[in-house]
């Protein structure tokens, strides 16, 4: 269903990035970095009015099929961070979190 | 008729004492039957020898088919040893097990037996199978005696298979304890055997055997201290000796005839061979050593020792390394108790995360092991969470490669399994074991409440973990989220996202502007220094006069205003400078001769820059001057113009001890620091300057160009 999935720290950088290896990845990167653009929109539209009850999760930024995937996705991001041994900041090298995100990821040869 | 009866004892007991291959018992039948008329005059060992004599008539009476059938018998060429003891045994079980004339045991009987053995279904049948029982159809009385060895064998652990109970292999221990039965009825051979007679010494023999290939020295050395601990036990308690100390009997090397014996003699209580079994197990995975564990399982044993219920739930035959014995499970209690005293509640992630690491395991490993056994992912361990861990860890210190997902065994479900089925005795074992591991009764109603708390924990995390992970995105503080139970775990998750917060922000200085660190170091200055004196013309480093070496090594405050004074100036060189740049536009726009006026301006510039640099140099000096205090002798006697070199070598080593003039040094750092901080502005604001310098040249440039095509054009006209 995705070719490409990544999940980008707060400074911008990725702390994890896979997409399906057919394709050419890096028009891929290009756009999770362009998207990032679209997503400090809407922190910078929301945080004035919220103070510190910012919503974290923005919601899809386009209407999509996919939410259930990124909800997906999203669990298993937080049971990463729940880990006390993985230090927020570091790439992400979870096995399970790996295997949801392959299961989540396009499956052509 | 004493003479006579020690007459009839002597050939029994070299009948007796011989080893009785199977194969060599057509030669017993040779010999003249024993004196079967010989009533003893002594009404006790009267009976136990008439018993005796009568157990040796079966055996030498045993069918010439059955002696037939042994050679097709599964001894498959190899024979059994049995000592005296198993001999006599094993006579009184065949017995018992009511032969009839073809020397067919019945087989009701032996089934009885075999179930009396506590023995697994699987094991039983491979017995069968193994001693050639199954393809025979019936118990012969070798097969039987290879059937009953094997269970001896089966129940002390080692594996069914003929090698473990032939002469031959070396790994037998010889000393094997005999096969314990429940609840047999007509046991005349356990009074028999009970007056405990010398072992022979092959008991010690089987005990250095490596009968314990898989047991490392390490084990053993655990093992002589449990010994240590047997041996104490059994002054306190004899009656309880057959606690600790005999299931070990075949694994020890020290041989412990009297308890074995006693131990044969209460075969009802069978759990020594569960012992025994724990030991393989507790030795092959868990030889986790690094806490002293060697007390451990032997306080645990100490406390099993009390435990006389019938046999545990452990397939011992399985060997599986992810099941969790009773000892570990007592051990990994006593280690959850000492992070959180109540069995019941979490152990938070920080603290688990402490306690883990002290195992040293690698980082990436301990967060797979917390991935598998956080089950309900909250961010805690529950106890059985804990022990699902600690598990891992250690079969993972013993070299176990880490499974993909949580062994059977090990899931918290199964560990439930144990505590929820009311009906079997197995669970009120755990109870009652765990009773005097925690030795009050508080804690044990304490325990029991726990455990049923965190069976419903169980049954209700998967809704609340997704009734938590719709709450966590949502982020606002959780409206539905009002049970105790998952307070305890918001908090774990927000402690958790407080920490990310905190290292998000240690994670975003690193980025911020690289200036900062060099405004405190103060070695950049032997930088600066080394910039400017590359940017200063030949010319500058000609004029530049050395600084007099009569200068006090310690510069006085006086010098730190010094330096402000002169960082003072720079800023007036500065605003003198666009007056002077447009003063020279002004010049140059009237002479019409740019050249000259650039090579003005240059000069100018170079001059201001001179200025500037001789200025900055004299910071630098001022500089120089107050690392005097740490080198002083370098100061006086190396020239300034060497300065280029002795500045960065005495800026390197800056760290001058035990000088009395550190906290002048401070003072003059920060001194330093802030004229350094200025020249750089200076140098900024010169740079800015100098840019927009050069593009009014370019604007002026045109301009002239202009001017004199202008002027060209303009000449003829006016010449003619």
């Amino acid at each position: 269903m995705a070719v490409c999935i990544a999940v980008i720290a707060k400074e911008n950088y990725p702390l994890y990035i896979r997409s399906v290896p057919t394709q050419n990845e890096l028009k891929f990167h290009y756009t999770v970095h362009t998207s990032l653009d679209v997503v400090e929109e809407k922190i910078s539209a929301v945080g004035k009015s919220l103070g510190d009850q910012r919503e974290l999760y923005l919601g899809l930024l386009y209407p999509t099929e996919d939410y259930k995937m990124f909800r997906k996705l999203h669990n298993s991001f937080t049971d990463v961070m729940c880990n006390p041994f993985h230090n927020p900041g570091d790439p992400i090298q979870s096995k399970a979190f790996d295997g949801i995100v392959s299961g989540m990821m396009v499956q052509t040869g | 008729m004493s003479l006579s009866r020690a007459a009839s004892l002597s050939p029994q007991g070299t009948l007796l004492s011989e080893v009785i291959p199977p194969s060599s018992w057509q030669k017993k039948q040779q010999n003249p039957p024993l004196p079967t008329g010989n009533r003893s005059r002594c009404p006790e060992q009267d009976v136990s020898i008439c018993l005796l004599v009568a157990l040796l008539q079966r055996i030498l009476h045993a069918p010439a088919p059955g002696m037939d059938q042994e050679s097709g018998a599964a001894s498959a060429g190899s024979f059994i040893s049995l000592n005296e003891h198993e001999q006599r045994y094993y006579s009184g079980l065949h017995s018992l097990c009511q032969a009839d004339t073809s020397g067919q045991l019945s087989s009701g009987k032996v089934a009885e037996l075999f179930k009396a053995s506590q023995l697994p279904p699987e094991a039983l049948h491979k017995v069968t199978e193994v001693c050639g029982a199954k393809r025979l159809g019936y118990f012969g009385t070798p097969q039987f005696y290879v059937a009953l060895k094997l269970l001896a064998a089966a129940q002390s652990g080692l594996p069914i298979h003929l090698e473990s109970v032939t002469a031959k292999a070396p790994c037998l221990p010889v000393d094997l304890p005999l096969p314990r039965f429940l609840g047999l009825k007509n046991e005349p051979e356990m009074r028999y055997s009970a007056v405990p007679p010398s072992i022979d010494s092959q008991g010690a023999q089987g005990g250095t055997a490596p009968g314990s290939l898989s047991w490392t020295p390490a084990d053993r050395s655990a093992f002589r201290h449990l010994e240590a601990n047997a041996e104490k036990k059994e002054l306190w308690s004899p009656p309880r000796s057959p606690c600790g100390s005999p299931s070990r009997s075949p694994l020890t090397y020290r041989s412990y005839p009297y308890t074995k014996q006693r131990n044969g003699a209460d075969s009802q209580i069978a759990y020594e061979s569960k012992h025994s079994s724990q030991l393989e197990q507790h030795s092959s995975p868990s030889n986790y050593r690094t806490k002293a564990t060697v007390e451990h399982p032997a306080m645990a044993r100490a406390s099993s020792s009390e435990r006389l219920d019938q046999q545990g739930v452990v397939d011992y035959s399985d060997d599986d390394p992810w099941r969790i014995t009773e000892e570990q499970l007592e051990y990994y209690t006593n280690q959850f108790k000492s992070l959180q005293p109540d069995l019941g509640a979490l152990i938070l992630g920080a603290i688990a995360k402490n306690f883990f690491t002290k195992s040293k395991l690698p980082i990436p490993e301990l967060s797979h092991i917390w991935e598998l056994s956080d089950v309900d992912r909250d961010g805690a361990l529950t106890f059985s969470e804990f022990c699902t861990a600690f598990h891992l860890i250690v079969a993972r210190k013993n070299g176990y490669p880490l499974p993909e997902s949580l062994p059977p065994t090990l899931q918290p479900g199964f560990m439930q399994q144990e505590e929820d089925i009311p009906d079997t005795p197995e669970d009120r074992t755990i109870i009652e074991r765990l009773q005097p591991s925690l030795a009050t009764t508080k804690q044990d109603l304490k325990e029991e409440s726990c455990k049923q708390d965190v069976g419903v924990k169980r049954v209700t995390t998967s809704q609340e973990k997704q009734t938590l992970q719709r709450a966590f995105p949502e982020r606002p503080e959780p409206p539905h989220d009002l049970d105790p139970q998952m307070r305890t775990k918001t908090r774990p998750r927000s402690y958790s996202s407080t920490s990310f917060e905190d290292a998000m922000k240690k994670a975003e200085e690193p980025p911020t502007p690289p200036p900062r660190p060099q405004k405190t170091h103060s070695r950049a200055s032997s930088l600066d220094l080394n910039k400017l004196f590359q940017q200063g013309a030949p010319g500058v480093k000609g004029g530049w006069l050395p600084p007099p070496p009569a200068l006090p090594p310690r510069p006085t405050t006086s010098q730190v205003p010094h330096f402000i004074s002169v960082s003072e100036k720079t800023p007036q060189n500065k605003v003198q400078q666009p007056n002077f740049a447009d003063f020279s536009h002004f010049r140059e726009e009237e002479e019409s001769s740019v050249k000259p006026e650039e090579q003005g301006l240059r000069s100018r510039f170079g001059r201001s820059t001179e200025d500037l640099t001789n200025a900055s140099k004299q910071d630098m000096i001022g500089v120089s001057h107050s690392q005097a205090p740490q080198k002083p002798v370098r100061r006086k006697y190396h020239p300034e113009s060497q300065n280029l070199e002795a500045v960065p070598p005495p800026a390197m080593p800056f760290a001058p001890p035990a000088k009395p003039a550190q906290k002048l040094l401070s003072g003059q750092k920060r001194g330093i620091q802030m004229a350094i901080r200025k020249n750089k502005e200076t140098n900024a604001v010169l740079t800015r300057l100098n840019s927009e310098l050069q593009q009014q040249l370019k604007v002026v440039h045109q301009e002239r160009v202009t001017l004199e095509s202008q002027l060209e054009l303009l000449r003829p006209v006016a010449s003619t």
